[in-house]
């Protein structure tokens, strides 16, 4: 491909949107005729912009792209006034020419923002938004753009084949859409419950998690919270999620657990008015919440045990 | 004057109805007095459809009361039934023109709409309210509280239950350790305290704090929350704002003042909207690990500092719609690209109001309202 092509393959988009002048045009519609790779890029661009055409409501542009466009476009103009002195040299500003240059490198980073664009829509409508794991032919592909890399270090370095290894960590930004009867997305939530410096997220965990506690899974994950989180409010929406369960034996064990243990008067009574309205007249119960609340302080948790025991005789 | 309660026990007729019958007690009361209830325990069921008198019905033969009836209090005081069997409930039947003070040790509490203020306090259990016109203080150990509206000044705390309310007239104080906080429109401050979300659809002055939740905030003339974790959101805020969170975002659509916001991990989206662009509008938002978003007046005078400590692998760090300058590197230095990508600083309209954008790991957009 010779220094032309390139002018003309630059004025390609520009013919595509009606934009070129006419005499321009028939230069350039004469040399795709003679030109096959010339011919071949027009092909591609024409199909890129049908494409576009066909569907303009699926393509919604966002905002940033024309941000994200302008600061290419000036980053490039930058550079060309970093390197204007060169252009007055006689030689280089017959073929090269500001103006063109500039025209060349707005199509470039307009090119460049549509192309990331497309290739992005194109990746999200095949792709689950999970990424795809690292590639072995191209690793780079494999750290994506909004990516952060820590710790890296040069493993080994080869200076005779110029071969270099590095290790690190690369962390970014996860989105994930699923079913509660996917695995994956219970696991992402059992993994938010153990997430100790954010009760935040365990709690938005617990709430997902109470929607399903028919599982036998989800439950003990419901329990563990309820015993073992320190955050007074995970535990109480644990137990929430569990009250209708009150009558089975391991939450009922939980539940006295809660009830011996708890710190929180609110809970505690939470836990009494659920085992008390799922075991009725239970005497074995009774004995146990007998034994178990001798000593609470809470005369209202007191007091419900003296009534149902009274109820059991 | 005190006198012993009159149950409904009488001739041999009613002798097999006293095994199962309740005790009964009734006093005059006029408008503006103060009924008073100690139970030791059982149900409080308050009636607010009653005329000129209050009365008291505990479905139990074991409870004893003692009433006294004055001009401006009338008081109904039992101790507990040894030993207690089945529920109790304390029927009371009032006019909703008085005030009511109420306190079970160990049960529910409901009661209707009242003209006067209320104070019910239960050791453990709900507590249930219509509106009422003056001020409420309603207290329970343990169990949710629900009230309408409440003319004056609100005061409700459990230990562990959900807080519903609707309109306040006055300020609010609404604390609990492990529910949930719903309230309408509070015409003055509200303090709110959560162990979980806390929603608030208006307010004057707000001070909120959850430990794990979110806060939301639908309109307020001042914020300040903090949450252990959770999103801090407001439709609209119209003083100044300053916001915490360990993990979530903070989004504020519409702030006329100030904004002070910093989270742990997620995003932070700032519309300005300032009434007075002479005020103070300064602007500290940090984000350890998200993006940064902020939406400024275009004549606002601002010196705009925007830093990403950690920038991503490839993609922009700062977007502007504003022009920005790129912070140099220290004298004598060579300029290069890795300064410019993760820091920037702009004077916009000649400067002003400082702005402190920073995000340890993510973006920050800048843009025009």
């Amino acid at each position: 491909m010779n220094v032309n092509c390139k002018d003309y393959q630059h004025q390609i988009t520009l013919l595509l949107y009606d934009e070129l002048a006419e005499g321009a045009r028939h230069e350039l519609e004469a040399h795709l005729r003679d030109c096959g790779t010339c011919k071949e890029a027009f092909d591609s661009e024409r199909t890129m912009h049908s494409m576009l055409a066909d569907d303009p409501t699926g393509w919604d542009v966002p905002a940033d792209l024309l941000v994200e466009s302008r600061k290419a476009l000036a980053d490039q103009l930058d550079l060309v006034e970093r390197k204007r002195s060169w252009w007055r040299i006689p030689t280089f500003s017959v073929v090269f020419t500001p103006m063109r240059l500039l025209e060349s490198a707005a199509l470039i980073a307009m090119g460049l923002a549509l192309g990331v664009y497309v290739s992005n829509q194109q990746a999200r409508q095949v792709q689950p938004t999970v990424s795809n794991p690292p590639s072995a032919e191209n690793p780079a592909t494999a750290i994506p753009r909004n990516g952060t890399i820590s710790n890296l270090q040069v493993v080994n370095a080869d200076p005779a084949t110029g071969q270099v290894e590095l290790a690190g960590e690369v962390s970014q930004p996860l989105r994930f859409h699923g079913r509660m009867e996917d695995d994956t997305v219970r696991q992402l939530l059992f993994s938010a419950l153990r997430d100790g410096n954010n009760p935040g997220s365990r709690l938005k965990a617990v709430e997902v998690l109470s929607q399903k506690p028919t599982d036998e899974s989800i439950e003990e994950a419901l329990i563990n919270a309820l015993v073992y989180d320190d955050d007074a409010g995970v535990r109480m929406r644990a137990l929430e999620g569990l009250k209708t369960f009150a009558n089975e034996q391991h939450v009922q064990a939980a539940f006295m657990h809660t009830l011996q243990n708890d710190g929180n008067a609110g809970i505690r009574i939470e836990a009494i008015d659920a085992l008390l309205a799922r075991n009725p007249k239970d005497p074995k119960l009774a004995q146990k919440l007998t034994e178990a609340t001798k000593k609470d302080d809470n005369p209202y948790i007191r007091t419900k045990v003296l009534q149902f025991v009274g109820t059991t005789k | 004057m005190i006198r012993p309660i009159r149950t409904l026990r009488g001739g041999p007729i009613l002798v097999a109805l006293a095994l199962s019958t309740s005790a009964f007690a009734r006093c005059p009361i006029s408008d503006g007095a103060t009924l008073v209830v100690k139970a030791a325990v059982g149900d409080l069921q308050v009636d607010t459809t009653g005329r000129d008198a209050a009365e008291v019905q505990v479905e139990s033969n074991a409870v004893q009361v003692q009433e006294t009836c004055g001009k401006d209090t009338v008081q109904f005081i039992s101790n507990g039934p040894d030993p207690i069997r089945g529920t109790i409930a304390w029927k009371i039947t009032v006019p909703r023109t008085v005030h009511l003070d109420l306190v079970t040790m160990a049960g529910n509490i409901n009661v209707g709409d009242v003209d006067g203020n209320v104070v019910l306090r239960t050791a453990g259990g709900s507590v249930t309210a219509g509106h009422i016109t003056g001020k409420a203080a309603i207290i329970t150990q343990g169990g949710f509280i629900k009230a309408g509206n409440i003319g004056g000044d609100a005061e409700l705390r459990s230990q562990g239950g959900t807080l519903e309310v609707g309109d306040v007239g006055g300020n609010a104080e609404l604390h609990t350790s492990a529910g949930v906080i719903r309230a309408g429109t509070i015409a003055g401050s509200v303090f709110a305290e959560a162990g979980r979300t806390i929603y608030i659809a208006k307010a004057g002055e707000v001070k909120a704090t959850t430990n794990a939740g979110d806060i939301s905030v639908g309109d307020a003339a001042r914020i300040n929350a903090k949450s252990g974790g959770g999103n801090i959101t407001s439709r609209r805020v119209r003083g100044p704002f300053q916001g915490h969170t360990e993990s979530g975002d903070i989004r504020l659509d519409s702030a006329a003042s100030w904004v002070e916001a910093s989270t742990r991990a997620g995003n932070i989206f700032v519309r300005l909207v300032p009434d007075n662009l002479d005020g103070d509008l300064h602007m500290d938002l940090d984000a350890g690990v998200g993006d940064i978003t902020v939406y400024l007046p275009p004549r606002l005078r601002a010196s705009v500092d925007a830093s990403v400590q950690r920038p991503a692998f490839q993609s922009q760090q700062i977007i502007s719609e504003f022009p920005t300058v790129p912070v140099r590197p220290a004298q004598g230095m060579i300029p290069n690209k890795f300064y410019t990508g993760t820091r920037s600083e702009s004077l916009l309209n000649g400067g002003g109001n400082k702005i402190v954008l920073h995000t340890a790991l993510g973006k920050i957009t800048i843009r025009k309202n």
